[in-house]
């Protein structure tokens, strides 16, 4: 099974994202930015590192734009290329946002409402990439 | 323009569990838990809208649209999304106010929908 952190300010959202991924997937959840930091540090620092994170763009307290910054920046201290850090896709109703998102080190982006199909396929590419890297 | 026709609701909850892939069981249980969580979200909003803050107007909306959206809960969505772009477009506040009343008779018409479901199943 994968750990996948689902970030999303909404409790509803996030139970359907781990009931969708229940068969591939351990989900744990974050609903604000700090939270999602936070389970990253810690993942990081028990070197268990999730194999994927779903984020929501629009959160409390630190948007998701933010914290996929922080994580890219913190890959970057760690001396982690680009391309090698946890991947990170991007899920919401913000289409425009999309260009920013890539920019700052998303792998991809997966519009609202959620297509179950298109999400799993673009997690399934993403999980194959990374275990056969 | 949001037409209130009093339209039936109706939800096939094993068509759209299995275009989400879930199971039908779980998809009433989230959906029962957005629909008990509307009543607060039409606060906020409705405060929001008592001191014409736009910013969480938007936000709020935006919440209910994202999961209305998830759920496939269609006339919900159709509904906030005639006021979502209207608080956009930054319409006056009187249209605001009819729009918010079309959205409050929806949540309590879904309300009243997923109380019959619930009990029939």
């Amino acid at each position: 099974m994968h750990k996948i952190l689902i970030v999303d300010d909404n409790f509803e959202n996030r139970m359907l994202l781990a009931e969708i991924l229940r068969e591939i997937a351990v989900c744990d959840f974050a609903a604000t930015g700090k939270e999602a930091i936070e389970a990253y540090n810690l993942s990081t620092q028990r070197q268990s590192a999730y194999s994927l994170i779903l984020l929501d763009i629009e959160l409390p307290e630190v948007n998701g734009l933010e914290i996929l910054h922080r994580i890219r920046e913190s890959e970057k201290a760690a001396g982690i290329a680009l391309g090698d850090g946890v991947p990170i896709i991007i899920v919401t109703a913000y289409e425009k946002r999309f260009v920013e998102a890539f920019n700052k080190g998303c792998d991809d982006y997966v519009l609202k409402p959620i297509d179950t199909d298109i999400l799993l396929t673009k997690i399934a590419a993403i999980l194959e990439k990374n275990e056969t890297a | 323009m949001y037409n209130d026709d009093s339209s039936s609701i109706s939800i096939d909850v094993k068509q759209v569990s299995e275009e989400l892939r879930i199971r039908p069981e779980i998809y009433l249980k989230i959906t029962i838990s957005f629909v008990n969580s509307l009543s607060g979200k039409l606060k906020i909003l409705s405060d929001a809208m008592s001191s014409n803050d736009r910013d969480q107007m938007r936000m709020t909306l935006h919440e209910i649209k994202g999961t209305a959206g998830n759920l496939r809960l269609r006339n919900l969505s159709a509904v906030e999304s005639v006021m979502h772009d209207a608080v956009k477009a930054g319409e006056p506040q009187s249209r605001l106010t009819s729009y918010f009343e079309a959205l409050r008779r929806e949540s309590e018409k879904l309300q009243q929908y997923m109380n019959t479901l619930t009990r029939n199943n």
